[in-house]
């Protein structure tokens, strides 16, 4: 698709524009806290900087009510909450937050168990995505597949100046483009310049090497790196509930054996009651043992399963932590950790056509589908 | 600052060396110069990595009811009263334990000092210069004197000379004297309060790090608003449940918070939560003449019982 130059000054008659017509989130200033809320006609956004909470909310709640129950001598009704609808537009995300709803796009938009309100939500929500000027600091999304110029989301547009270059990305983008007024064509010059920033911000970051999932998988035995490596980890869950991709969610009932009401809403493998099975035991009961599963799960366990790291570089959880954790510290010092490791262990494992599938394995196109184990009968 | 640094570095090396100690807990470099991150170190080479700085924002003593061996702890006033606060409550051994005092300045705080410098996540140098704190951002030296960006809670710290340690690093020094920054109207009532907490704690996201980063807080795993059996807290989330669980951790806590901030300096939304124990503990004390973090064979007044208290309070 081609690029697009919208016209200094030209930017906030377009999010009025979209507010008319869509339930428009963007970057918001609270009382020193930022993050994405969904904004008035006329209303500014704060596009400085990467918010301190990431947009995730938006499109997977941090609690929202499922359905109703209610029993009675006919028997059990089920009320479940109304299919989302709202026409939902994120504007001015980073491309790391753009590139985490493609991340939990994978295991929530799973064909055979779809997280159902986030595909909802997801289907009816269009991502702009503003190309980053500068990195923090904390920003590492080049060390982890991204770039702070990625062409991800619906429609990505970048600062030059004041102007701004913009392309759609997908038919939704091309839908909201419609609404920015009048558009010319970028120059040669004007894409130069965009990606001679895109350049620049990724020059500014350093890009760390991360071990693969399977050197990492072999980290899993080696207790004392954990305990060193997470010695000063309160496992709170400031890290899980402001990344944008950690996707964990608990199920809880409010109500009596009559009636009630089921929510569903974010949980942190933090937590020590994250973990405790019925009967008391925990198999993670330390919390080196939590943040060891946190870690694995981004760098190897989503990887060995999805093919991508389930981490965007943002760095909020560096600078969110309470006693600054810095997760670059981790890949470092599991470079370290790994480096030269045998890894004899994780290929000795049968490969996949030499073993039973399990149930909870079985793929889309098998027998679960066919008897309609996951669908609402 | 720097000759208190090597001292203390000094005495941690020591107590490893002669075996005293098995580890020593103090502070280190974070990613961030305006931000120090705590150190556990075993070893001469991790203990010779120790900072001390007006940065050392963390309680340190939240750590102490998980070692299970012999550990020194450097220890602000803030660290010593809450030792001797899990001491007076039997949840460490004082035999476990040896308390390194370091003799404190006072500590900056964060938020006060990115209204005052703005934005230090992309600090490149920060450190303490006479009567003045030095942030070096984007090549640009920005200055604001130590006063202005101190806690609240350090301008008012008399713990100077009843330091709880085994042995006292550095000379007593001047606490930073300035205005408190957060300024409650006298009239206050509960309708302010209530109207000042709704929008607070309407920030609140549930991570917890509040209680995480609290030595009173030592309940951890068996929190009563997780709790899988009793529900005390409403799944949804709000402003209302938000208050409803700070207010439950508050009263916790009553009688046994040293109202050291370490809960608000861990909140990532910025929740001025030291405000609400403050409030709190002016209670404690105008009830039961009680000074938590004192000492170590007096049980917290909540705990407790005496007659005078019911006559007190006028029953």
């Amino acid at each position: 698709m081609v690029t697009k130059i919208l016209p200094a000054g030209n930017i906030q008659s377009w999010i009025d524009k979209l507010v008319a017509s869509y339930g428009v989130y963007a970057p918001v200033e609270v009382e020193g806290a930022s993050s994405f809320k969904q904004i008035k006609a006329g209303q500014a956004p704060a596009f400085d900087a990467r918010t301190d909470l990431s947009p995730k909310g938006i499109i997977f709640k941090q609690v929202e009510k499922i359905l109703s129950y209610k029993k009675d001598e006919n028997g059990i009704a089920i009320e479940y909450a109304p299919e989302e609808e709202t026409k939902t537009v994120i504007f001015g995300l980073r491309p790391c937050d753009a590139r985490s709803f493609t991340l939990t796009d994978k295991p929530f938009l799973d064909p055979v168990m779809p997280e159902n309100k986030y595909a909802e939500r997801r289907k009816h929500t269009a991502l702009v995505t503003m190309a980053c000027n500068k990195a923090c600091n904390t920003c590492f999304c080049t060390s982890v597949g991204g770039a702070p110029d990625e062409k991800v989301g619906d429609v990505w547009m970048m600062n030059l100046d004041g102007r701004y270059i913009v392309e759609a990305l997908t038919e939704a983008g091309e839908e909201l483009l419609k609404t920015a007024g009048s558009l010319s064509d970028a120059t040669v010059d004007d894409e130069a310049a965009a990606k001679r920033i895109g350049e620049t911000v990724a020059a500014s970051m350093e890009k760390l090497e991360v071990p693969s999932a399977k050197a990492l998988d072999n980290l899993f035995t080696d207790e004392a790196f954990w305990q060193n490596l997470t010695a000063k980890c309160l496992s709170c869950g400031a890290c899980t509930f402001v990344c944008p991709t950690c996707y964990c969610f608990d199920v809880k009932d409010d109500g009596t054996v009559k009636s009630g009401d089921r929510y569903r809403g974010w949980d942190s493998c933090m937590f020590f009651q994250y973990n405790r099975a019925a009967g008391g035991h925990n198999p993670r009961e330390f919390h080196w043992k939590r943040m060891r599963q946190r870690m694995l799960h981004k760098f190897s366990y989503f990887p060995e399963k999805y093919g991508d790291i389930d981490c965007v570089g943002c760095g909020r959880c560096i600078k969110s932590c309470p006693v600054s954790y810095d997760l670059r510290d981790f890949i470092q010092s599991a470079l370290r950790a790994t480096a030269g490791m045998e890894l004899g262990f994780a290929e000795e494992l049968p490969t996949e056509d030499q073993v039973e599938p399990l149930a909870c394995d079985v793929k889309p196109s098998d027998e679960i589908v066919k008897t309609g184990v996951g669908s609402d009968d | 600052m720097e000759k208190l640094q090597t001292q203390l570095r000094e005495k941690a090396i020591e107590l490893l060396d002669k075996g005293e100690v098995t580890a020593v807990i103090g502070w280190g470099s974070g990613w961030n110069p305006a931000k120090a991150t705590p150190l556990f170190a075993r070893d001469k080479e991790t203990a010779d990595k120790f900072v001390f700085n007006p940065f050392c924002f963390n309680n340190l003593a939240v750590y102490l009811p998980r070692m299970n061996e012999k550990t020194a702890i450097m220890a602000k006033p803030c660290e010593a009263g809450s030792i001797v606060a899990l001491l007076a409550e039997g949840k460490i051994a004082r035999e476990n334990i040896y308390v390194v005092g370091v003799a404190c300045r006072g500590i900056v705080d964060p938020v006060k000092l990115e209204k005052a410098v703005g934005s230090i996540d992309d600090a490149t140098a920060a450190y303490l210069d006479g009567d003045s704190v030095v942030v070096e951002i984007g090549g640009e030296a920005k200055r604001v004197p130590f006063a202005e960006v101190a806690m609240d809670k350090c301008m008012s710290c008399n713990q100077q000379d009843t330091t709880f340690s085994d042995v006292m690093v550095g000379e007593p020094a001047q606490v930073p004297q300035g205005q408190p920054s957060l300024v409650v109207p006298e009239d206050a009532d509960a309708a302010w309060w209530a109207a000042f907490w709704t929008k607070e704690f309407d920030r609140c996201i549930r991570c917890y790090a509040c209680r995480e980063s609290c030595p009173a807080c030592y309940c951890r795993d068996n929190c009563a608003v997780q709790s899988l059996r009793e529900r005390w807290q409403h799944v949804t989330w709000d402003s209302k449940e938000a208050l409803m669980f700070h207010a439950q951790r508050a009263m916790h806590v009553a009688g046994r918070c040293i109202e050291c901030g370490a809960c608000e300096r861990a909140c990532p939304m910025g929740i001025p939560l030291t405000l609400l124990h403050q409030q709190v503990g002016k209670a404690v004390k105008k009830l039961f003449d009680f000074n938590v973090g004192e000492k170590v064979d007096e049980r917290p007044p909540l705990e407790t019982f005496r007659k005078e208290e019911l006559e007190k309070s006028g029953h």
